[in-house]
């Protein structure tokens, strides 16, 4: 599956700071172990098939209206995912046991309507979703570190002395 | 059951499918080469020469390779297996705790605990909770990381299941080996 991550580093200027976000995404790519793969937007056939966010650039300020709005929704779906795989996270220690989420599967006598809001097959993804590593549902980077909270967000957002804030849009695959 | 855990280190015991020893090592070194790269240590050992593990103090020894099947591979496999379980287990109930007590917002922005009682603040930790959710599901630091088939991890019966049953002409091997934590 692709999501579009948000990159931010803390450079001089663009040029920099795109070698940051491409070394970073070096390391989250790297043995493929939170993400197989990343495109970042100075590349077309990546820019286009992106429809709904054309107005994305290669490089963008973080305070620029369009960096603030692309960063906004970063977090917004961050967070979103969170509570998904919370809730999900909630009913699995409510009704599932110790065997039953290694062995993801439910306990006999389930009822129906709590199997159908458990899913089975993905529940200890959904505890790794909770988890502080990098990878889905994390749409915001530090240099390569998950932002997890506001105040990792506000943190980063505050630029070094002589360095701006950027954020880089790159495709990765998971 | 003799335990072959050192301190500040995890032992990985790989299961793999081979004709022969030989071939069992050569595959086993492949995917410990991925597994290092993976928990980012980049260095590891085999119980082939004593020269890292006398250098890092290692006191367990153990032969190079196993038949998985004999006294002593089974005996390897089954204690990674208890291991992960203890671990899994653990994990398992500070997350319930945490899901239990605290609200979505308290656990992504690491809030102090607030007036729990003290026998929950004894048992979760406001910066560890997000950990263990990691090691519940399946991707923790080390602990998480003691069975492999190959270079994946076993994460359940049905893997390990998996991983002892060979196809015909070849046999399980498991190969235990020590990286640095």
């Amino acid at each position: 599956m692709h999501m579009l991550v948000r990159i931010i580093v803390h450079a001089e200027d663009e040029k920099q700071a795109f070698g940051k976000a491409e070394k970073a995404l070096n390391e989250l790519t790297k043995g493929e172990k939170y993400f197989d793969g990343y495109a970042t937007f100075d590349n077309e056939e990546i820019r286009d098939s992106y429809v709904d966010w054309s107005y994305l650039q290669p490089v963008m300020l973080a305070s620029s209206p369009n960096g603030k709005h692309f960063i906004e929704m970063g977090w917004k779906y961050t967070v979103e995912g969170f509570m998904e795989a919370f809730e999900q996270v909630k009913l699995a220690v409510q009704y599932l046991s110790l065997e039953e989420i290694m062995e993801r599967k439910y306990p006999e006598g389930l009822p129906e309507d709590i199997k159908k809001r458990i899913n089975i097959l993905s529940i200890q993804v959904y505890f790794d979703e909770l988890g502080n590593q990098p990878g889905h549902p994390k749409y915001l980077y530090h240099d390569h570190e998950p932002i997890l909270s506001n105040e990792d967000l506000e943190f980063v957002l505050k630029p070094e002395e002589g360095l701006k804030v950027y954020v880089i849009p790159a495709d990765v695959h998971y | 059951m003799e335990t072959h855990f050192a301190p500040h280190f995890v032992l990985p015991r790989v299961i793999v499918h081979a004709k022969n020893e030989e071939e069992a090592l050569k595959k086993e070194k492949e995917a410990l080469d991925k597994i290092a790269e993976n928990t980012e240590r980049c260095i590891y050992t085999t119980f082939e020469s004593r020269e890292l593990l006398d250098e890092w103090k290692v006191e367990v020894n153990l032969p190079p390779v196993l038949l998985a099947s004999s006294f002593k591979g089974r005996e390897l496999i089954e204690e990674g297996w208890q291991h992960m379980v203890k671990i899994f287990m653990d994990a398992l109930e500070k997350t319930k705790l945490a899901v239990q007590y605290l609200t979505p917002e308290q656990i992504m922005e690491e809030e102090p605990l607030g007036n729990l009682s003290e026998e929950v603040k004894a048992k979760i930790h406001p910066w560890d909770i997000r950990e263990d959710f990691r090691e519940v599901g399946g991707v923790g630091e080390f602990f998480f990381k003691l069975l492999y088939f190959g270079s994946r991890r076993i994460t359940s019966r049905r893997d390990l299941v998996r991983a002892l049953n060979s196809k015909e002409g070849l046999r399980a091997y498991v190969i235990p080996a020590v990286i640095p934590c």
